[in-house]
């Protein structure tokens, strides 16, 4: 059988580059620094550019590895502007932490596993934040049996992702550092600023972990969890913030939506993709929705729910499987609409209403056969 | 060297640089800029010792058809460096375009404007080098230090592709050819150097040598009317792309100082103005955040490869360092876009600093801008001229008087002043003084004639606006009252924008408002098309106006109300309204106070029979004390006459009036005061007289039902006493 993975929005055709490397077979979901292995070897050998200390790139090839770089046969994972690349990586080679803001689904996370494993060709020094996030699981816990019977010392101590990052010089992926409490997040503070990790309870100098050269942080956070928790100002001086925007072009997009949903069809074996007209219908959509503005020029009302290119494969992807496995064709508006009315209305009951109205009152004036159609389908909005 | 072209992009230091070295390298005959021909003969105006930025002013004005250029110059722009050294050496220098009257100026509000060309090519290169946008691009490529003759040489790669991308228009190789023949006249006579934006620089290089006989002579304005050239001061926020309106480059005080100190005082400089600028506007700039600033910068600067860091190095490192939360669009510098009320407060300020100020200042010797006599000879004309001190006058509305009036007042012209407006005709006092004159010299910067000037000045206010729909509708009323007929499309295409995005019905309302007034007075088809745009949008939003508990806004209910009178006036097909408003008479959620309006919408344009069985029902759904107020203020504020006259309505208002409780009726009074304050006087006392007669009690007491003869402060007082009163005969149980 031939393994296949998706992995984010970055178009790559997986399937023929992973079959060369055997450990990845077993792995679902193979981190970057082992799915790219092949091109960070070649990045590292023609590097000849300064590395910052403790990397193993220079900025110049991790820039390469993540915008693409056609010459050297490198292609691009990360579709946004290059100047957000730019920024990251001077402020990850600076004593300030980097933090990735911006709606779900704009590809941050993706970004942060592919700076992570350039820097520092690891991205699993990962915490994935919550509201039961403790101190322990960003620093250290330990391993109580051991502790009982030899007492505190590095054997039974348990590192967590930042002691283990601090300590190899690399970087520490921190996503949606906002769902945290406060207090958890401000562990990060004296880590940030002085970069050593007092343990206090071992003695000598193990008691003090100082940060190898290399070390520095990734946060995420997304726009929409404004509310769920602050930063505080001094954790938000430590951190340089930069803005992740969803994809700026249709074309773009539309390609992106094409070739992701046609790959996830694939693996959920359906042979046919989402015909053209109706992705141009779906892609618009969502563009129009999110924007809050039509072709037309016409401004609708914000939509509460996050629809993200990501939330587009899946609308497709589902419209594909719904036509395909229950009727045997293509996809058609009603599938599309049935998709749209799962995805784009999740958190607000009120978006279902601007969903309809949006059809009710842009749509309808469309004359594009595509478009009439999927008027025409609205009575299956629930 | 017998003819040399420089291609430059207009308002580059680095194109200025290169334009004064090759003409003192070369010490040509004769110098040609890309610039209005017709100003040759005074050209000497421009070495008089002018403070730029400046520019030269063209404008043509026949009866139906308004057309102007501005040509800027600021100290680091090719064409001025181009001029300056020219007259410094003692050569002969000439503009060689074509007037800024003729067809390919059309609608090209800056002839220096930084044109949009070749798409392709500049996104090929941008994602070739890994650079956002243009800007970046361009200070990349051509704004650092370099030798001349490699700057020259990437200058010529870079122009001769844009051109091999694109097409030229008509109106480019219009211009061409013009500029063609001017070459080959001056080249007949010896060397020349031409300095001419990039984009023409290798087509002119071709066909030059190919023109053949003598120079086209100049040509005259299509159409009869006054034209002509005239220098005017500049701003650098006009130059600036940011504020959108026929921009040039970026930024223009940071590269008048790459310019004068060179790129590292530059950045040193632009630090010091943005931290300078953040603190004078209180906003957290603390020495640490410079520190890391300039480190993120350095490291931006050698990771793109600059020798010194560029502008956007300086902006990057700047927007990285001092910006705490996440943005919701783009940084304004990578999708270059005029900045928008909803930028980040930081960034707007930083582009500011780095915009600067400076306003350009004429020699004092300059000649008169044509304005002055212009205005003065209107003046005397329609007998304006106050012979004593002060001097009324009435003017009807449209009349010619009105429009002068109103357009002197448009540029702020100090001694005119509109008392009142009554039927259709205004009452003006004037009053000139010498502060009058003063005024009017600087306005000559607007424009030559007075209609031009107002105009300017309009579309200056409409810059500086923040793009308000009522606030454009208030322009926009005041063009029409200046008689402004050649009225600014960009406007009309803007508030056309701006109504299809409002997202305030109560604004949208007023905008209605005045568009219904201006109807009125000066009915014409964009009028038509802007009330149409409303009252789509209206339905639009009053669709999705939700909210039970919204308690009643007046601006909302006249919103309505306009809603209702546009379609009347315009007749338009009133079943979607109609449509709409059944819906929302019966919508739970919508707020009381539009269910109340929708309502009074039925009653204007329905004829069903139970109308008035409608609006009882609905009456009682909105009955809470809570409620019941706002309902009834959306009802009355739209058809309170119609309702009115239903005797069923005010006995079942009445109804449920009386069944409330004491507690119930105060909570419900501020409301219902909102609701009757729609009734003058007269029509209130018709009301209690049918409340009278309904009780059976004699009519001639309504009068007195509606005006208290008591102090309310007594009254009040009783009633706090009859209140204890009651709570002491509670507590014995006595009652």
């Amino acid at each position: 059988m031939k393994w296949t993975y998706t992995h984010g929005l970055d178009g790559q055709d997986y399937p023929r580059r992973t079959q060369e490397a055997s450990p990845v077979k077993k792995i679902q979901r193979p981190p970057a620094e082992i799915l790219y292995k092949a091109e960070l070897q070649k990045l590292k050998k023609q590097d000849k550019g300064e590395k910052p200390p403790g990397w193993s790139l220079s900025l110049k090839a991790a820039r390469a590895f993540i915008l693409g770089d056609e010459a050297l046969g490198i292609e691009p994972k990360f579709v946004g502007h290059p100047s957000t690349v730019d920024r990251a990586m001077v402020t990850l080679a600076t004593q300030r932490g980097l933090i990735l803001v911006g709606e779900p689904g704009t590809a941050k996370s993706l970004l942060s596993e592919l700076l992570a494993a350039a820097i520092s060709g690891c991205s699993t020094h990962t915490i994935q934040g919550g509201a039961s996030v403790t101190e322990d699981h960003i620093r250290y816990s330990w391993n109580y049996a051991l502790l009982v019977s030899q007492g505190p010392s590095r054997e039974s101590l348990v590192p967590a992702p930042v002691f283990r990052a601090m300590q190899s010089g690399h970087i520490v992926r921190f996503e949606e550092i906002t769902r945290c409490p406060l207090e958890v997040q401000d562990t990060l503070l004296s880590l940030l600023s002085d970069r050593v990790m007092a343990i206090p309870e071992l003695a000598g100098e193990e008691g003090m972990l100082f940060a190898r050269p290399g070390f520095n942080l990734i946060a995420t956070a997304n726009t929409r969890d404004r509310g769920v928790n602050e930063m505080s100002a001094a954790l938000k001086r430590r951190l340089n913030f930069e803005s992740v925007f969803p994809i700026p072009d249709f074309e773009t997009e539309f390609q992106l939506v094409k070739r992701e949903s046609g790959k996830l069809l694939k693996e959920s074996g359906v042979p046919q993709g989402v015909p053209e007209d109706m992705l141009e219908v779906l892609v618009t959509t969502f563009r129009e929705l999110r924007t809050g503005q039509t072709r037309e020029g016409v401004a609708l009302s914000p939509f509460s729910t996050v629809l993200s290119t990501a939330e587009a494969v899946s609308v497709a992807h589902s419209a594909g499987v719904r036509s395909w496995f229950l009727r045997g064709e293509a996809v058609n508006a009603e599938d599309i609409v049935h998709g749209l009315d799962g995805a784009a209305t999740k958190d607000d009951p009120e978006d279902r209403k601007r969903l309809r109205a949006y059809l009710e009152q842009t749509v309808k004036k469309r004359r594009e056969a595509s478009w009439t159609a999927f008027y025409e389908a609205r009575h299956h909005l629930s | 060297m017998i003819v040399c072209v420089v291609g430059v992009r207009h308002h580059s230091p680095a194109c200025a640089g290169l334009v004064r070295h090759l003409i003192e390298k070369h010490r040509p005959q004769t110098v040609l800029i890309e610039g209005p021909a017709d100003f040759n003969p005074r050209i000497g105006e421009l070495c008089l010792g002018h403070r730029p930025p400046l520019a030269i002013f063209s404008y043509h004005q026949t009866e139906n058809l308004y057309s102007r250029t501005f040509t800027p110059f600021c100290s680091y722009s090719p064409e001025w460096v181009a001029l300056s050294t020219a007259f410094e050496l003692g050569i002969e220098c000439r503009f060689m375009d074509l007037p800024g009257w003729t067809r390919p100026f059309g609608k090209v509000e800056n002839r220096y404007h930084d044109e949009d060309r070749s798409r392709e090519y500049v996104t090929h290169l941008c994602h070739k080098l890994n650079m956002t946008g243009m800007d970046e691009l361009w200070d990349h490529l051509f704004e650092q230090p370099r030798a001349f003759s490699e700057l020259e040489e990437m200058l010529a790669t870079y122009f001769q592709n844009l051109r091999d991308c694109s097409v030229a228009s008509p109106s480019d190789l219009e211009r061409e050819d013009f500029m063609a023949a001017q070459i080959a006249e001056a080249a007949r006579k010896g060397s020349v150097l031409a300095v001419c934006g990039g984009f023409h620089k290798p087509a002119l290089e071709v066909s030059w040598p190919t023109f053949e006989g003598s120079a086209p002579e100049l040509p005259g304005p299509e159409g009869e009317g006054r034209f002509g050239s005239f220098l005017v001061p500049y701003s650098y926020q006009r130059l600036d792309s940011f504020t959108g309106y026929a921009a040039g480059m970026p930024s223009p005080l940071y590269y008048q100082i790459l310019w004068e100190e060179g790129p590292e005082a530059a950045h040193r400089r632009a630090l010091e103005l943005v931290a300078h600028r953040l603190r004078e506007r209180k906003l957290m700039v603390s020495a640490a955040d410079l520190i890391a600033s300039e480190t993120m910068t350095g490291g931006l600067r050698r990771l793109r490869g600059h020798e010194v860091p560029t502008r956007v190095d300086l902006l990057d490192g700047l927007a990285s360092t001092l910006i705490k939360h996440g943005l919701d669009k783009p940084l304004p510098w990578a999708v270059r876009e005029p900045l928008t009320t909803s930028a980040d407060p930081v960034t707007v300020e930083m582009l500011a600093a780095l915009a600067g100020k400076e306003e350009g200042r004429l020699a004092p010797e300059t000649p008169l801008p044509p304005l002055v006599s212009a205005v003065e000879e209107e003046l005397h004309s329609q007998d304006l001229y106050p012979k004593e001190k002060r001097k009324e006058v009435v003017a009807k509305v449209g009349s010619e008087t009105s429009h002068l009036l109103h357009r002197l007042t448009m540029l702020a012209l100090p001694g005119f002043r509109r008392e009142e407006e009554t039927l259709g005709k205004e009452t003006w006092s004037i009053q000139l003084s010498d502060q009058f004159f003063s005024a009017l010299v600087e306005a000559g910067a607007y424009g030559a004639t007075l209609p031009d000037a107002a105009l300017s000045r309009l579309e200056e206010v409409l810059e500086k606006s923040n793009g308000a729909t009522d606030k454009l509708a208030e322009l926009l009323d005041g063009a029409f009252r200046a008689g402004l007929t050649s009225f600014p499309e960009r406007l009309m295409t803007l508030l056309v924008k701006r109504l299809a995005r409002e997202s305030e019905l109560g604004v949208l309302g007023r905008a209605g408002q005045i568009f219904m007034s201006l109807w009125r007075s000066f009915q014409s088809e964009e009028l038509r098309s802007l009330l149409e745009q409303f009252a789509h949008r209206s339905l639009w939003l009053v669709e999705l106006q939700t909210g039970p508990k919204e308690r009643a806004r007046t601006d909302e209910i006249r919103a309505h109300k306009i809603l209702g009178g546009c379609y009347r006036l315009l007749d338009l097909d009133c079943r979607p309204l109609l449509d709409l408003m059944r819906r929302r008479v019966n919508e739970m959620e919508a707020p009381p106070a539009h269910r109340g309006s929708a309502l009074g919408l039925l009653w204007i344009f329905s004829s069903e029979d139970d109308l008035v069985s409608r609006s009882i029902s609905s009456l009682q759904h909105c009955s809470q004390p809570e409620r019941l107020g706002d309902f009834l203020a959306g009802l009355f504020g739209v058809a309170r006459e119609e309702v009115v006259s239903r005797r069923e309505i005010v006995s079942a208002i009445d109804e449920v009036v009386a069944g409330y409780s004491e507690s119930e009726f105060l909570v419900a009074l501020p409301a219902l005061r909102l609701a009757f304050s729609y009734f003058p006087p007269r029509e209130r006392e018709a009301i209690a007289r049918a409340l009278l007669r309904k009780l059976g009690a004699p009519e001639e007491h309504a009068w007195s039902l509606l005006r208290t003869t008591a102090n309310p402060l007594e009254v009040a007082a009783n009633r706090k006493l009859e209140a204890q009163v009651d709570t002491v005969l509670q507590r014995y149980g006595l009652l």
